[in-house]
């Protein structure tokens, strides 16, 4: 267990960090609508919890690999949310410099190892990220975001397979949100048990609520100490749901999901849920959470700022990077 | 010096670089006790344990995702297809992310991953273990694809190759890796990028790739005695391609024959068609022609396979069409 | 029934092998599962089992322990009982069968043309390159890309060039062959001029005596009526004989082509017809080149022909225009000469000589005996008994005659515009 103090200091980092990434997600989610926002935007506002949960126990020498909807990640990592904005920008000051956008974000000083177009590599790649570490013997852990989605994929199997047979220091975290795209697990997979895939390949596999950051902590936490301690990866599902669309200008529910769903999902908001929590145990007061969303807030607001007025990538740069450039 | 054959320069290439570097370690089939079906790894098992030399099961998209993260968080990892062919299932990781990951992190994140594998038709291996295929990663950005033509090319090509921070496709034939040659026994690089020309001569320029690079000298041997004069170039590696090197050879001859084991569409020789005839219209006495294996997947029985192979009779009538421009 | 056991293929590359030891002894028995010898590949030494149950037959043109043999080779045999007896016979006849019934391998195999090499719409050209329509002046010249900047630097003039490139393409070495021999003058940039009166005749003289000495001649007269030709053209100035006899004689080389051929140390036969017309200068006989001659209009050849021998006659011809002619014609009938026999123009098959027309009475019909005046020419053929033979070359002379008296099927009555040129 934690001490008091620690525990403040936990609580309130959790809390501020899905604040945060709540807030630059809705602000992001409005300047795709106003068109400043080139490509595609997916947004991760409901789930929160888990990017927040899971990035609480690593270091910056831990590597994330995640997906097209890795905004979350990239904040509870550490990046600074007006490198996010400004990205997705296309400026000059984005953390990826402007070549990646939204879905290749970049932040290898802080072990931001890449958000990705294609379902499926993180997982492979964060296998490799434990392979270093073993190899090095730097006791890092590799940590792969991925959805409902890439559960079918080969990727999947492949990943966790190799994960396995060479013990690797691996955390796979599925965040189950019932849909990949528009399509429902229920229909892409007979066994609709995400955690218990873990078996077929001998390492631990534990579902958790994804909506409850303190539950995705711990869980967390326990693999985080197993992968340090040699005994090999594990497979984590966290049940959530996004309350926005698959991406931003897509209908929120279309045909594939229903409005009745959705407004239940709201109740279970990860924010207020551990606002009421965090109250409840005395942990802060419900002033102290309001100067942490105004806070936010106004760190968002200077955050779009700044991307705002920052400059475009430099054309004549366009080709650099393509090969380790020679000195 | 000494007489080493193609497999063995290579090892000794890579035993060298797997003592000064811990952090390279070798990932394939059969390549950790067994030592590699080709005997890529014979011994070093052995000496530096599982964790360097690395046995996978069959998933080469799994694998190379997996080296891809390994070569992104500080290793450098040798991905030994065995049979190139194998590379196949995983050309979505290579292509979307081993050869973007530099550009798109703005070079924060190096790709120093060896890719290495047989190429090549021969002794009926047919249509899954025949392919060659490095037209495709020529094409992509972000690769260097390397074909050694010698053992004393490939142990230096490899060094290089060992040390890079690119993403390496190192392209071994099969029908090579018997082949015997004189070797440097000191350690040296060959830089990326930089033809080699294999043999002097006025009358016309065969640019070679891989294999074809000792056929076409055997050949241009035996014409020599009829009179015959031939440059021979061997590009060494196809990205970066040495065009200079070929140019200045045509500025010479003014005739070009480019002959490659793999198929002609959008191949290799087509690339350097279009910039020799681009930068050295001038220079050119005839038109560029082009040899390659036929446009068919490889067939099985001998007498098929041998068919689709460009050999002495289909080389020797083809510099002969050429000189007769 | 007899099983083989042949060197086995131990390894993907293995070629060869060798015999290390026989586990079993010749008539011995073997157990199917049981090693029946051990073999050497490549790599390494293995123990091979019995397929089958029976008796060990080792013949004795059996490889040797430790010789090297090639897989495939038959190390021995494993018989049924029954079958030992008859083995040795069956043996002959199984090998007799094998080598009537399996076919060999074809050895080192042609490539095959795959033609989905090519993306569509691009065939093989193979056949279709080498097109023997001769190309118009009009048309791109048949040059390489090479050549033609190294005809540029040396300022050679390569319009009347024969190419020794596949298709006629002129290359390299022709505009080098050029280069060599042109005859050394002061530099001049534009129209070399002609060598020297001495330099010219002393050439001529050369040309002369190897011809005679060198070729074969034979010369074949013919009378031609020339009544209708001469007065074919109604509209306009009639097209001078030169013209008039090289469209005729071209033709008669399309259906002749020995008669265009070159002789050197062999019969070349040549793609183009191209024909001198001998012009007579103060400083000696000069034979300048009309090339293509069946692609060039009448009216064209006229104004060429003249241009030609006005450019002699002044000295002014470009050596280039000298070269690569395939036919020569030659006229003295200004001279009133009526036959005579021309020198072949070496390395050419024949030359014609076109003597004076002159009004003459002939016989128009036999029978009623009426004689009528008509307009006769006498054309004088030599050619080179070493490329065609008298038979052939009469034809063609005959072919001349009948076009040449039948100008309706050769030319078109308004062929030559009335518009001077």
């Amino acid at each position: 267990m934690t001490s008091t103090r620690n525990k403040f200091e936990l609580y309130q980092t959790l809390y501020r960090t899905m604040a945060m990434i709540r807030a630059v997600e809705e602000r992001l989610a409005r300047s795709f609508m106003a068109g400043l926002i080139h490509g595609a935007c997916h947004t991760y506002i409901g789930e929160e919890a888990i990017a927040t949960g899971v990035c609480a126990c690593l270091t910056e020498d831990d590597s994330i690999f995640s997906t097209h909807r890795g905004h979350g990640h990239a904040l509870a990592k550490g990046v600074p949310p007006n490198k996010i904005i400004a990205e997705l920008y296309g400026r000059e000051t984005g953390i990826s410099n402007g070549r990646g956008g939204s879905m290749h974000l970049f932040a290898p000083e802080i072990g931001l190892m890449g958000t990705s177009g294609i379902v499926g590599p993180c997982i492979l790649q964060a296998t490799g990220a434990g392979y270093s570490s073993k190899l090095m013997n730097t006791g890092a852990v590799g940590v792969a975001f991925f959805g409902d989605g890439a559960v079918g994929n080969g990727a999947f199997h492949e990943g966790l397979n190799l994960a396995a047979i060479f013990d690797l220091p691996v955390l796979f975290v599925c965040e189950n949100n019932l849909y990949a795209t528009e399509v429902p697990f229920s229909y892409a997979s007979r066994n609709t048990n995400i955690a218990s895939r873990a078996s077929n390949y001998g390492i631990p596999g534990i579902q958790v609520d994804g909506n409850d950051v303190l539950a995705v902590q711990a869980a967390s936490s326990e693999a985080i100490s197993r992968a340090r301690t040699g005994e090999g990866p594990t497979l984590i599902e966290a049940k959530t749901y996004r309350t926005r669309p698959h991406a931003e200008g897509m209908s929120p529910t279309g045909v594939y999901r229903s409005e009745k769903e959705l407004e239940m999902w709201k109740t279970k908001d990860p924010i207020p849920r551990f606002r009421d929590v965090i109250i409840s145990d005395r942990i802060m007061t419900e002033k102290d959470l309001d100067q942490i969303d105004a806070d936010v807030r106004s760190v968002v607001d200077t955050a779009d700022k700044e991307a705002s007025a920052s400059p475009w990538p430099d054309k004549k740069t366009v080709a650099k990077y393509v090969y380790k450039e020679s000195k | 010096m000494n007489e080493l054959t193609f497999t063995e320069a290579t090892h000794q290439a890579l035993s060298k670089a797997m003592a000064e570097d811990p952090t390279i370690f070798v990932v394939g089939e059969g390549i950790g006790a067994r030592g590699g079906n080709f005997e890529t790894t014979a011994g070093l098992y052995e000496k530096y344990g599982p964790l360097r030399l690395c046995d996978t099961p069959i998933c080469e998209r799994g694998f190379i995702g997996m080296c891809t993260g390994a070569a992104m968080t500080g290793t450098r990892p040798v991905v030994d297809f065995m049979f190139l062919d194998f590379i196949l299932d995983g050309l979505g990781e290579l292509i979307n992310q081993t050869s973007k990951i530099q550009y798109m992190s703005s070079g924060r994140i190096r790709m120093p991953i060896v890719l290495r594998g047989c190429i090549g038709i021969g002794h009926s291996a047919a249509t899954h273990h025949s392919g060659s295929y490095y037209p495709i990663f020529t094409h992509i950005p972000g690769f260097r694809v390397v074909l050694p033509s010698n053992p004393s090319d490939a142990k230096g090509l490899f060094t290089t190759s060992l040390q890079s921070d690119d993403p390496v496709l190192f392209l071994e034939h099969r029908e090579l890796l018997n082949s015997r040659g004189h070797v440097p026994t000191e350690d040296y690089q060959i830089p990326f990028g930089k033809a080699a020309v294999a043999r002097n001569g006025t009358d016309a320029t065969i640019v070679a790739l891989s294999i074809m690079v000792n056929r076409v000298l055997d050949i241009a041997e035996d014409l020599s005695l009829e009179g015959v004069s031939l440059e021979v170039i061997d590009p060494r590696t196809v990205a970066p391609l040495d065009v200079d090197t070929i140019l200045n050879s045509v500025k010479k001859t003014g005739r070009l024959l480019i002959v490659d084991e793999t198929f002609m569409p959008c191949g290799i020789g087509s690339e350097i068609a279009a910039h020799i005839t681009e930068y050295g219209l001038d220079e050119l006495d005839a038109p560029i022609k082009r040899l390659n294996g036929a446009h068919i997947p490889t067939p099985y029985s001998p007498v098929l396979e041998q068919a689709v192979i460009p050999n002495k009779n289909s080389i020797t009538e083809a510099i002969k069409n050429l000189i007769a421009e | 029934m007899s099983y083989e056991i042949p060197m086995p293929r131990l390894g993907w590359n293995m070629e060869e092998g060798m015999l290390v030891q026989w586990m079993k002894k010749d008539g011995e028995l073997v157990k199917q599962g049981e090693i029946v010898c051990v073999i050497e590949g490549d790599k390494a030494t293995t123990e091979i089992e019995s397929f089958e149950s029976g008796v060990l037959k080792i013949p004795h043109d059996s490889p040797e322990i430790g010789q090297l043999v090639p897989v495939g080779t038959i190390l021995g045999y494993i018989l049924s009982e029954n079958d030992i007896d008859s083995f040795q016979s069956n043996l002959q006849q199984k090998t007799q069968a094998d080598q009537n019934n399996s076919p060999e391998q074809p050895e080192d195999s042609t490539q095959v043309d795959s033609v989905i090499d090519r993306p569509i719409g691009i065939t093989n050209r193979k056949d279709t390159i080498a097109s023997t329509t001769p190309r118009s002046k009009e048309e791109k010249q048949n040059i390489s890309p090479r050549a033609l900047r190294l005809a540029k630097e040396a300022t050679i003039d390569w319009s009347s060039l024969q190419g020794s490139g596949k298709t006629g393409r002129i290359v390299e070495k022709d505009i080098q062959r050029a280069i060599d021999n042109r005859v050394n003058t002061k530099s001049c940039v534009t129209e070399p001029q002609l060598s020297s009166t001495e330099n010219r005749r002393s050439v001529i003289a050369q040309r002369m005596v190897d011809s005679h000495q060198k070729s074969a001649p034979i010369t074949l007269n013919t009378e031609v009526d020339v009544t209708t030709l001469s007065s074919f053209f109604t509209h306009s100035t009639q097209p001078s004989w030169y013209a008039l006899m090289a469209k005729i004689s071209a033709l008669g080389l399309i259906k002749y082509p020995s008669m265009n051929a070159s002789w050197q140390d062999g019969v070349v036969m040549n793609e183009g017809i191209h024909i001198g017309i001998a012009v007579d200068t103060p400083e000696g006989v000069v034979v300048p080149v009309i090339r293509d001659v069946p692609t060039i209009s009448l009216q064209k050849m006229s104004q060429t022909a003249k241009q030609l021998i006005d450019l002699s006659k002044t000295g002014k011809l470009n050596f280039a225009k000298l070269e690569g002619g395939t036919f020569t014609l030659t006229n003295l009938g200004m001279y009133d000469i009526d036959a005579f026999t021309p020198m072949i123009n070496l390395p050419q098959c024949a030359i014609l000589g076109i003597g004076r027309v002159a009004p003459k009475p002939v016989v128009i019909n036999e029978s009623s005996a009426s004689i009528g005046i008509r307009k006769l020419m006498t054309l004088s053929l030599t050619f080179d008994h070493r490329i065609v033979d008298g038979a052939p070359a009469a034809r063609f002379l005959q072919e001349i005659k009948y076009l040449a008296e039948n100008p309706d099927k050769v030319f078109q009555v308004n062929e030559i515009s009335v518009k001077s040129n």
